[in-house]
């Protein structure tokens, strides 16, 4: 065999030799193409089956959160209609327990009559604060921010918090000579602080202290005011559950008054005004309560403007007192009130009050339209209406007084059962002079009706 | 063993030798393939085994001298073909602790069926990096090389030490920076 056919048979085999590994080659490529095509099957159809589980579950996720959203807001609304009803049989206990007072000579009586009238205005606390808190948990309460001086806030602490010091005896340092400005609403942080202090007075040692220090920390966007006592402390494992509703923890049968949600109530008001609420404390050395309010606002738009409008609405009210007290002066001796109320116990109630007042003679009636008849024949000095009478309220009734001019300008005074702001504001808006809530504090309601007559 | 190790042979063995080399040592050996490898198809382990001792026996070079030739080789080759894993790396420290966590585990998800080398690492020390390498294979020459040719792309000044711990089968390699 020679060199060339040596060459050919050479690369007849190299020949031979790819083809056969081009075969397997096509053969492996095939399988694993197959294999691919499998598993990119399988990966699709768990691809769907996972979607579709992701879709299940966010649909049963968000019918649990919708029901315990509305099962929430039905605890909320309970709480708040039912509040409202207890308000209205209480009015008729403490106003009745405050007359009897009035006219109870034997001093046992007298103790067990102010025994009915202390139980009656502690379940009207917690009534109160029930409303507060089914208003807050269904987002009903408003929040006004803006910039307030803490000097005014913490003077006004003082002033609310003083008579309170002086029954338990503890002694109250509040530093009010702050420059310090916090952006928060006003009325609320007064509540937060007063609510603190509160505490920090009626669970304090004999003798005890309270004081309140403001600081802000070079650089801090927030506020710190601190509200120390000297009382027995808190254990540490303890802190959380005092934010709980109705844990009153060490307080239960310490014959000291509480609800049981008043810190419940402050912390949500807090956070609601973007601040902190927290506490340090020692048992047996005392407790610290902080809140740390923003010190700014985010953005301070439409401050200006809020403010002209505060201003403007305190220039109309100095100008209705100064309009009502020359009415005044115009009086006769002798003044007509005219009180419509559906209700007989309050009615009662009321008609008693006035038996004790000088030169003042009550007409009473139980139906609105009974109501306007006999003011516009009798021309009342002064109109008390309740506000839910049954087909007419007592502000369908005033509007209507509105559109004449014999008696529109009558002075009138809203008695209602309903606490919330919005409810108060709604009444003022309509042209009530006054609004007074139920249960009636009978000094109240006397010295008012002087101050529209006298 | 994978397809690749035999064809990446067979082209050494042409171009470093010539066609007809390979042709006589595909004749003269007993192949179950027949001699006909493609880089994705997969092999006995006695082929090669086969093939490099007839190579030796016809040119008179030590199997250990061509298994550390080839492994120079197929790293150049892995070099050009699968250039992200060194990359990776960075070094050649780094290269050589990643084969079992990374590039074997790489690897396997591409072949499930490939049966590879273990090495353990000790880099207690950090100029000098201990590679144990244990195989039923016994292919520590051609690990040998494999090393030299990553230190060549990676052009850094490391000395390779092999010492058999049980023949070719476990084998320590002490790489030395410097």
């Amino acid at each position: 065999m020679d060199d060339f056919e040596k060459k050919i048979a050479l690369q007849e085999r190299r020949l031979q030799r790819e083809k056969r590994a081009r075969k397997e080659a096509e053969q492996l490529l095939e399988q694993r193409s197959r294999e691919l095509y499998e598993a990119n099957t399988a990966l699709k159809a768990a691809n769907t089956h996972m979607e579709q589980q992701v879709a299940d579950r966010t649909m049963a996720l968000r019918l649990a959160r919708d029901e315990a959203l509305s099962a929430n807001k039905a605890k909320s609304e309970f709480l708040s209609s039912m509040s409202h009803e207890l308000r209205t049989p209480l009015n008729a206990i403490i106003g009745f327990s405050q007359l009897l007072a009035m006219d109870c000579d034997d001093d046992a009586e007298a103790e067990n009559i102010a025994e009915i009238e202390k139980a009656g205005h502690h379940l009207l606390n917690l009534i109160n604060e029930v409303l507060d808190l089914s208003k807050i948990e269904s987002g009903k309460v408003s929040i006004n921010l803006e910039e307030i001086a803490l000097a005014d806030v913490l003077a006004d602490c003082r002033s609310l918090s003083e008579s309170l010091a002086k029954r338990f005896n503890i002694k109250l340092i509040i530093d009010s000579s702050t420059d310090l400005t916090v952006f928060a609403d006003s009325t609320r942080l007064k509540q937060v602080l007063s609510n603190l202090i509160s505490n920090a007075i009626k669970y304090n040692r004999a003798n005890g202290k309270v004081t309140v220090t403001v600081s802000k920390k070079d650089f801090s966007e927030r506020v710190r005011i601190e509200v120390e006592d000297t009382g027995p402390g808190i254990a540490d494992d303890k802190h959380e559950q005092l934010f709980e509703a109705f844990n009153r923890i060490g307080a239960e049968n310490s014959g000291i008054e509480g609800t049981g949600i008043g810190l419940m109530i402050t912390r949500q008001l807090v956070e609601m005004m973007g601040g902190e609420i927290g506490l340090t404390s020692e048992v047996g050395v005392g407790s610290c309560f902080w809140v740390d309010i923003p010190a700014h606002a985010m953005l301070d738009d439409n401050l200006d403007e809020q403010q002209e409008q505060q201003e403007q609405q305190e220039q109309s009210e100095t100008a209705l007192a100064s309009c009502a007290e020359s009415i005044e002066q115009e009086q006769s001796m002798l003044h007509t009130v005219l009180y419509v109320e559906d209700n007989p116990a309050n009615l009662r109630l009321v008609e008693r009050i006035f038996l004790r007042m000088e030169n003042i003679r009550l007409q009473a009636t139980m139906d609105a339209s009974t109501g306007l008849e006999m003011i516009a024949e009798q021309k009342p000095d002064l109109l008390l209406l309740d506000i839910n009478l049954p087909g007419m309220s007592g502000i369908e009734m005033l509007q209507e007084l509105k559109k004449h001019s014999q008696t529109a300008d009558i002075p009138s005074i809203a008695i209602s059962a309903d606490a919330m702001q919005a409810n108060i504001d709604e009444a003022l808006a309509a042209g009530f002079d006054h609004y007074l809530t139920k249960p009636l504090n009978v000094k109240e309601l006397q010295t008012l009706v002087y101050s529209y007559l006298d | 063993m994978k397809g690749i190790v035999f064809s990446e042979f067979a082209d050494l063995v042409e171009e470093k030798f010539s066609p007809e080399m390979y042709d006589e040592i595909i004749m003269e050996s007993d192949l179950p393939s027949g001699g006909a490898y493609t880089a994705v198809g997969t092999y006995e382990h006695a082929e090669m085994v086969q093939l490099v001792s007839k190579l030796s026996e016809k040119t008179a070079i030590p199997v250990a001298d061509l298994l550390y030739t080839f492994g120079e080789h197929l790293a150049e080759r892995f070099a050009s073909i699968y250039p992200i894993f060194f990359q990776e790396a960075g070094n050649v420290f780094d290269f050589m602790k990643s084969l079992n966590d990374h590039i074997h585990v790489e690897v396997l998800k591409l072949y499930p069926d490939a049966d590879l080398p273990h090495f353990s690492f000790d880099d207690s020390n950090p100029d000098c990096l201990v590679l144990e390498y244990t195989s039923e294979r016994g292919m520590a020459d051609l690990a040998n090389g494999l090393m030299n040719g990553a230190i060549a792309f990676y052009g850094e000044n490391i000395s390779v030490k092999m010492i058999p711990l049980e023949g070719s089968k476990h084998v320590r390699f002490e790489l030395l920076r410097g």
